[in-house]
């Protein structure tokens, strides 16, 4: 499709868009077109050249419609954007075409019974603005709060801080209902409620675009930071777990690091005794005791505590070396550096992460990030990976499925080579609804085979 | 008999003191007469005076007053409990907390209360500035913070926050020792096992730190079905759903609901099994469609409101459950059982199908060490006590374990051993004359 692509006359499409604001300019446009893939040396070789042709940046769910409708027949590919911080090139147009940014589709609609109804656009961060003075707080967000938008976590994210509490996007009850609008010559809006949702959440904007969306909100905790430090990983993992496990004791976060991913955290260092591994965690502030004699008890020291920060502060929120920003820290220090995303889980899965450091030692240090998964404690392993070759990644990659820890592929940017594995049936079949000439964003659902589709160019 | 003796009533004067037979009477008893086994054991047991403290202060008076002339004293809260935790074995006085009811300070997710605020005061001030208890027995309105903490386990809000034991739920006791002259110590950390649950045995709580929890606006749902076995798996599956977030989550097999009051009839179908539930209200719907798509149906859905008028859902739940089936047929009693972890459901559906309507399953699911779990509270159609016993043994050979509701005995609760140790230890030091609530720790009474 690359081809014809080139063919179109972008500034025209851009005329026949009016109103609706465009860009041309082939710097920015190349700027809206990728996201955090370059984490990954393998995406790197493989999207680095990806740009779209025009970014489209409707204000209205009107404008999405005629945008929508308007590329629908001129057979130009779409792929939404929200704040471009997904790590896989979910968000990029390796086909080209539009870019459509929905991050001008902004407004917070509603706030009742602790239910916010808001734009796919809207930041994380101004959602919370508005919410949290009247007592309620994102339930769980990426580690990407201050940039990121709640339709782009929702269509390319999975969980984050708050995880440890409400398990993520996937859990029952964490997305309410989703406006999604088709891409058909007449572009349909569609509500999905209860467990519809599930055939758009983390479907990479593949199958239809989410305008609206209705999340339940959590009751705002005041919130402590802390760090705990380890003489050794296996003990600051087994506290991971013990405080997973603490029914009692309130946490938004629980973060454990080794010190090979430690050492990364430029502006911690000072509190941060080498060598030790550590636990970054978000306490509520009348669980702080509990968690003070819980971390004593498990042969933890605590190095390093506030109030939830502000944004003024020389050290950043602690959940901002957390999460897919463990490895920015390290990526800033050596570029030569990626990572892995797995699932330790099962009654054995300490012994898992165990056996894990035990193989690869330095070469993949640990981040282990604990949640909920299905109404127990696991933890995510987002170690880092001392990079030296695609097939020796992938022969890590391999030993850990053959231990029985699932890996979410981050180098891959095929929905079902991520973090899915299978085809999702009910993701594909809405696909095929909504989208049946497969222009968005394409490339990224792999079961997906569009119905015969004529060249693109512009509408006679 | 001492405590009319006049050198002791001297030693309290000023005191508010009730010695009348009738109140004596009266307020010596808690719930126990749910167990016919209790019942037979305990009825007739009274203190011979009650006092009524205002302050701590009083508080220690009496305390040195019962350790100078070695009588017995036993401490009531709203006597709400069901294994005779109150009731006086030995006479003495009882001291009566209700009017030790000042709450100290609510403020960032804490609470401290006087032991004597009722538990349904204190959520209601709590919810006034935006917290609520994290988790409250069924006798929610009438029990207080000092009975709860010194008799009571868990309870609804436990599907969310765990058991009262768990780190961090208590913050804090302060207690005064029975002794010539009597110490005010504060517990705080693992040191407050040494008071919690047990029944007052080792010390006289006055004050309670509590851990809070934001205030939500709950929605009340009954879902009832056909089966079972769908029932059981749709509790645990509810409880499981992190994205759902829940304060009551209660399994009662038919005929249970046909002993329920004060619910429409439309609420409680003929031959279904219900599963009672409070859920935030954002998440409401999603219990609704976890309902459908389980083949259950959703019976009732209101607003939980604060209304002395309206009988709540948790009213039936708990240890209300066992009362709401005694009130209308007297011959029923009850066990407590827990149940094993990771196959509690497969235990729940097994024992129901063990015992059919002789023993009306009734579980409480919650969380424990971060899992979903139940423990249940079954109602049983009594026969005698061999055959009650003869249930227990037909439960055991399921992994279903029981925690002894028949019997006044701290230890067979299931105390873990730990715990155990750690109040003996403490008994030794504040109570060296053995006065606090005497009978009910055996390992005291054994040395």
């Amino acid at each position: 499709m690359d081809g014809d692509m080139k063919a179109i006359d972008w500034q025209a499409v851009a005329a026949d868009l009016a109103p609706i604001e465009c860009i041309t300019d082939r710097a920015l446009v190349r700027q809206k077109s990728r996201d955090f893939f370059w984490y990954s040396p393998v995406l790197n070789e493989r999207l680095k050249g990806v740009r779209g042709d025009l970014v489209v940046l409707p204000t209205s769910e009107d404008e999405v419609v005629r945008t929508l409708a308007y590329c629908h027949a001129s057979r130009i590919p779409v792929t939404p954007r929200g704040a471009g911080t997904g790590n896989y090139g979910q968000a990029m147009p390796i086909e080209g075409g539009v870019v459509l940014d929905l991050s001008r589709l902004d407004r917070f609609l509603s706030l009742k019974d602790g239910v916010a109804r808001v734009q796919a656009g809207l930041k994380l961060m101004d959602l919370e603005a508005k919410s949290l003075p009247q007592g309620w707080e994102l339930r769980f967000h990426p580690s990407t709060r201050r940039t990121a938008t709640i339709g782009g976590f929702i269509a390319g994210g999975s969980g984050g801080v708050g995880s440890i509490q409400f398990g993520g996007l996937r859990s029952r009850g964490n997305v309410l209902g989703l406006r999604v609008i088709t891409m058909e010559e007449k572009p349909r809006v569609l509500e999905l409620r209860g467990e519809e949702v599930m055939q758009a959440i983390h479907a990479y904007g593949t199958n239809g675009i989410i305008t609206e969306l209705e999340i339940p909100l959590a009751r705002a905790w005041p919130w402590h930071e802390a760090v705990v430090a380890f003489n050794d990983i296996g003990r600051a993992s087994a506290f991971g777990n013990a405080l997973g496990e603490a029914d009692g004791i309130t946490k938004k976060l629980i973060s454990v690091f080794d010190w090979g991913a430690a050492q990364y955290f430029k502006p911690l260092l000072t509190h941060l005794p080498a060598g030790q591994a550590v636990a970054l965690c978000l306490i509520a502030e009348p669980s702080r005791e509990a968690f003070a004699v819980l971390a004593n008890d498990s042969g933890g020291r605590i190095v390093f505590e506030r109030a939830a920060a502000g944004d003024a502060e020389d050290i950043p929120p602690l959940h901002e070396f957390t999460w897919n920003h463990t490895t920015l820290w390290a990526l800033k220090a050596d570029r030569t550096i990626t990572y892995l995303q797995c699932l330790f889980d099962g009654p054995d899965y300490l012994d898992k992460i165990a056996r894990a450091i035990a193989i690869f030692g330095d070469e993949t240090p640990m981040h282990l990030e604990f949640t909920r998964v299905e109404g127990h404690v696991a933890a995510f392993g987002l170690q880092l990976v001392r990079f030296t070759s695609e097939q020796r990644l992938y022969e890590i990659i391999a030993w850990l499925e053959a231990a029985g820890c699932p890996v979410a592929d981050p180098h891959t940017f095929v929905l079902e080579d991520g973090g899915m594995k299978t085809i999702d049936e009910a993701q594909l079949a809405f696909k095929r609804q909504n989208d049946p000439l497969g222009l968005l964003n394409p490339g990224k659902m792999k079961a997906f085979s569009p119905t015969a589709c004529p060249a693109a160019g512009r509408p006679a | 008999m001492i405590a009319t003796d006049p050198a002791f009533r001297a030693a309290l004067d000023g005191l508010e003191l009730v010695d009348h037979p009738v109140q004596l009477r009266l307020r010596s008893r808690d719930f126990y007469w749910y167990s016919p086994i209790l019942k037979a054991e305990l009825d007739g047991k009274a203190a011979d005076l009650i006092v009524v403290p205002r302050t701590v202060d009083e508080v220690v008076r009496v305390a040195a007053a019962c350790a100078r002339f070695g009588v017995p004293l036993v401490v009531r809260g709203g006597a709400t409990g069901n294994y005779g935790q109150m009731v006086p074995l030995h006479g003495g006085v009882l001291l009566d907390m209700a009017r030790l009811d000042r709450t100290l300070w609510i403020e960032r997710g804490r609470g401290r209360f006087e032991a004597g605020v009722r538990l349904g005061d204190a959520d209601v001030l709590c919810q006034e500035q935006g917290w609520e208890l994290r988790m409250f027995p069924s006798t929610r309105r009438q029990a207080t913070v000092g009975g709860y903490v010194c008799g009571g386990a868990a309870g609804v809000g436990s599907i969310r926050y765990g058991q009262l034991r768990d780190a961090g739920s208590v913050l804090a006791l302060k207690v005064v020792t029975c002794e010539p002259v009597p110490r005010l110590i504060e517990l705080r950390g693992v040191d407050i096992g040494k008071a919690l649950h047990a029944y007052g045995t080792t010390s006289i709580v006055v004050e309670v730190e509590l851990a809070l929890a934001p205030a939500y606006p709950w929605v009340e749902m009954v879902a009832a079905f056909d089966d079972f076995a769908a029932a059981s798996q749709f509790a645990q599956a509810l409880g499981e759903s992190d994205g759902i977030f829940l304060k009551l989550d209660s399994l009662m097999a038919w005929p249970l609901p046909r002993y329920f009051r004060g619910l429409e009839e439309e609420t409680l179908p003929e031959g279904r099994h219900i599963v009672m539930i409070m859920v935030a209200a954002g998440n409401a719907g999603t219990v609704r469609d976890l309902v459908r798509e389980r083949g259950g149906a959703v019976t009732l859905e209101r607003r939980y409101v604060e209304d002395r008028a309206i009988t709540p859902i948790y009213e039936y739940t708990w240890n209300h459950t066992t009362l709401q089936a005694l009130k209308v047929d007297k011959t029923v009693t009850y066990l407590q059982t827990i149940f094993p972890l990771g196959a509690n459901v497969e235990a729940l559906i097994a024992s129901h199908e063990m015992f059919g309507e002789e023993v009306m399953a009734h579980a409480e699911f919650q969380r424990r060490q971060g899992r979903t779990n139940c423990s249940s509270l079954q109602v049983v159609r009594y026969r005698d006590e061999a055959r009650l016993w003869e249930i227990v043994r037909g439960m055991e050979t399921l992994g279903i374990r029981l925690s002894n509701p028949h019997s006044y005995i701290l230890e067979d609760k299931g105390a873990r051993v730990l715990s155990a140790d750690l109040q003996l230890a403490f008994k030794r030091e504040a109570d060296p004359l053995g006065l606090l609530n005497p009978g009910k720790m055996s390992r005291w009474t054994a040395t």
